[in-house]
């Protein structure tokens, strides 16, 4: 019999780089008010462009598939791109869906942390804490799911 | 900023002109803020703005330092820069020595007879293009013929006589100049030199 | 009958449209884009699915222009695909690091992490529930409200579990043969037209965006017979898919500096099918092969079918229309099936005219001879 492997995220994980993968993650996958106030207190302090107001594009999504471990395109999905400049760092934003105002929210936040404005550092805390709620949030989702696992019961025969 | 739907489509609609009438010469207009920092003619990177994305590659053709400028389009139009060879678009920057230019002309894509769509097209920048002059132009969309008055020498234009002689290979041309005007010369028009042969 | 140019029918083509919205409209009820967007999971999914566009927005709003239909709903969408630039591409998807809403395997009763079941129809009565027709707003919220208080508050665990692949235990067991990780580039059948022999990726890309009766169709006729696959179903997952770009420009390959963009739906099946392998003439050794199906949404009967077809296409030397790619994938693209049968609906006067002709000048032909 196999046994159980599974792969996890656990809640105490915690710390380690806020990296761009891991903030991005964060601020789509949580509560936008998070990007907004992050962006908003930018613009206020500090001159920006924008390069590139929000617009619609697509995204071609890559795959690997399982039979032969061979790539392949699955088709595309609708994205809202923007683009702001900050002491000359361009910062992109970019995000599934229609979403014109998380995507300029998202390209401020990208552009200040290329710039490496010191309210990137004072974010850290608040990234961590939205991080955890959508790991809880996910959870109790999943946990939910779990209430239609089979338990299987061997008849006798 | 970039407004794509309102700037970019007009500037659009004018080059589709241009092109579909050789030598025929539109003015560029933009609302775009000058705050932009573009080493080049603003027809240019409107041309380059309205043309370029993910999708296709360009090679910057200068005796000057080129780096900055291929960044910034590469940052606005996510466009790949590539070998001479390779790219989809070719820019020539306005005071470009003769010889580079040529050397580029030489190894730039033209296309194979399954594909001619797969040729170069390139941007090159005039200090002043002019309506009438030593160029006779005809081909499709041109009554009889036109003549117009470029900066880039006549080897130059022989060269280009040189890759378009396979039609359907070959390349077409976007020409600008510092007053934001364009003019076009597909692979199908024919060039003469005033006095001289093709 | 000589030929005779005609133009005309502005005036009835334009009170035709005003017929059609006409026709729309005179129920005088109007259906909310977020009405269809929360009631409409499958249509729209089906939408996206064919249309090879993800934005469940759009594939509602491409209902309600649509009133409905599902090749013109797929038609507007696609369309308007074509009006938008392509920016970017994504990483690599890898589906185990999907979060998964369902997973079954027909397979095998124990599979790691079990069988979760999720949402699905399958286990219903089908039969017609009256009471919908009363549905009201009230009644939704206390089902809501007590379907909640159902499930207790406390988290049983702090972890989020992410169920590997059924296949990987397999091929631990070296009941599959491992595939080398596959890197080759994949071919775009939205830059290049298809060419046959087709290439694997230009037919899973065909494929998964094919019409969802024409691919279970083709599928179904391979299981009755017209075809050599006849599979157990492996895996069926369905669940959100992380979708990561990489940062344009930049010419790092960390992909700790990637951009998440958001997620999507995916159904994926892998299906097992046995294969006698010929080693050194004598012997002949039974071993697994697997197809595999996957498209946007939950759509699980058009995954299995693609799973089977997939299989089929791997062995074009079966003689069955269902192993020859050519058959396949040039007839299950709703855009282009739907589009060729209507076209038959434009005037053909002229070529018809001409077959009059000849079928004319055959039966006098024919009476001549009679004579």
């Amino acid at each position: 019999m196999v046994t159980w492997r599974q792969v996890t995220m656990n809640l105490e994980g915690g710390r380690g780089m806020m990296n761009r993968r891991r903030r991005t993650e964060i601020l789509i996958q949580g509560n936008s008010d998070l990007a907004r106030e992050f962006a908003e207190h930018i613009m206020e302090h500090y001159p920006y462009r924008e390069v590139m107001s929000p617009r619609y594009g697509l995204t071609m999504i890559k795959m690997r598939e399982t039979a032969k471990n061979s790539l392949f395109h699955l088709g595309e999905v609708l994205v809202t791109e923007a683009k702001v400049e900050i002491k000359q760092q361009i910062g992109i934003g970019i995000v599934i869906g229609m979403k014109e105002e998380l995507a300029k929210h998202l390209a401020i936040i990208d552009s200040a942390f290329k710039a490496n404005l010191k309210e990137t550092k004072e974010w850290e805390e608040r990234l961590l804490e939205e991080e955890e709620s959508i790991l809880t949030e996910k959870i109790k989702k999943q946990t939910e799911l779990l209430e239609t696992r089979v338990q299987f019961e061997t008849m006798d025969m | 900023m970039i407004d794509v739907v309102h700037d970019m489509q007009a500037v659009f609609r004018k080059l589709l002109h241009s092109m579909s009438r050789p030598g025929e010469v539109s003015t560029l207009k933009s609302t775009i803020a000058h705050t932009d920092r573009w080493s080049c003619h603003e027809a240019t990177y409107l041309t380059i703005l309205t043309l370029f994305d993910a999708e296709v590659s360009f090679h910057i053709v200068s005796n000057k330092q080129k780096k900055n400028l291929e960044k910034q389009i590469a940052e606005y139009t996510l466009a790949r820069n590539a070998p001479i060879d390779e790219a989809d678009f070719v820019i020539v920057l306005q005071g470009t020595k003769e010889q580079t230019i040529l050397e580029a002309m030489g190894t730039c894509k033209i296309g194979n007879l399954l594909d001619p769509q797969h040729a170069a097209t390139w941007i090159v920048e005039n200090e002043r293009i002019v309506q009438e002059g030593n160029l006779i132009l005809s081909g499709p969309g041109i009554q009889q013929q036109t003549t117009i008055q470029l900066d880039i020498s006549d080897s130059i234009i022989q060269a280009r006589n040189e890759r378009i002689k396979e039609f359907p290979l070959g390349i077409d041309m976007i020409l600008t100049d510092a007053k934001s005007q364009v003019l076009c010369i597909p692979r199908t028009t024919t060039i003469v030199l005033k006095g001289g042969t093709q | 009958m000589g030929y005779v140019a005609v133009k005309g029918g502005t005036e009835a083509i334009e009170a035709s449209l005003k017929r059609l919205t006409y026709e729309r409209l005179r129920g005088r009820e109007v259906i909310e884009i977020k009405t269809i967007q929360s009631t409409m999971r499958g249509l729209i999914d089906q939408v996206m699915s064919e249309a090879s566009l993800y934005e469940p927005n759009l594939a509602a709003l491409a209902i309600k222009q649509a009133e409905g239909s599902m090749e013109e709903a797929v038609f507007l969408l696609r369309a308007h695909r074509s009006t938008l630039p392509r920016l970017y591409y994504s990483q690599t998807v890898e589906t185990d690091r999907m979060f998964v809403e369902r997973r079954i395997s027909a397979s095998f009763k124990d599979i790691p992490g079990g069988q979760l079941l999720g949402a699905t129809s399958d286990y219903t009565h089908r039969l017609l529930d009256f009471q919908l027709i009363h549905e009201t707003k009230e009644a939704i919220e206390q089902w809501l409200t007590d379907y909640e208080q159902e499930r207790s508050p406390k988290l049983p665990s702090k972890n989020l579990i992410y169920f590997s692949k059924v296949v990987d235990y397999l091929r631990e067991e070296g009941l599959f043969t491992e595939h080398e990780v596959d890197n080759t580039p994949p071919d775009d059948i939205t830059k290049k037209s298809l060419e046959f022999p087709a290439s694997r990726s230009e037919r899973l890309q065909t494929l998964t965006r094919g019409q969802t009766g024409a691919v279970t169709s083709l599928g179904y006729a391979s299981l009755r017979g017209y075809g050599q696959v006849h599979p157990t179903v492996g895996e069926v997952r369905v669940g959100m898919v992380p979708i990561y770009v990489a940062p344009p420009n930049e010419t790092t390959e960390d992909q700790e500096n990637d951009y998440y963009i958001g997620e999507v739906k995916i159904t994926e099946v892998e299906s097992f099918v046995p294969v006698t392998k010929n080693y050194n003439q004598q012997e002949n050794d039974l071993e697994f092969e697997i197809g595999y199906g996957i498209c946007f949404g939950q759509n699980e009967t058009k995954a299995i079918a693609m799973s089977i077809l997939d299989q089929c296409l791997e062995h074009p030397e079966a003689s069955f229309p269902t192993h020859d790619e050519e058959f396949v994938l040039l007839h299950i693209d709703s855009v282009e099936s739907t589009g060729f049968i209507s076209h038959l609906k434009l005037p053909h006067y002229v070529t018809f005219q001409s077959k009059l002709d000849s079928v004319r000048g055959v039966k006098q032909e024919v009476r001549k001879n009679a004579k």
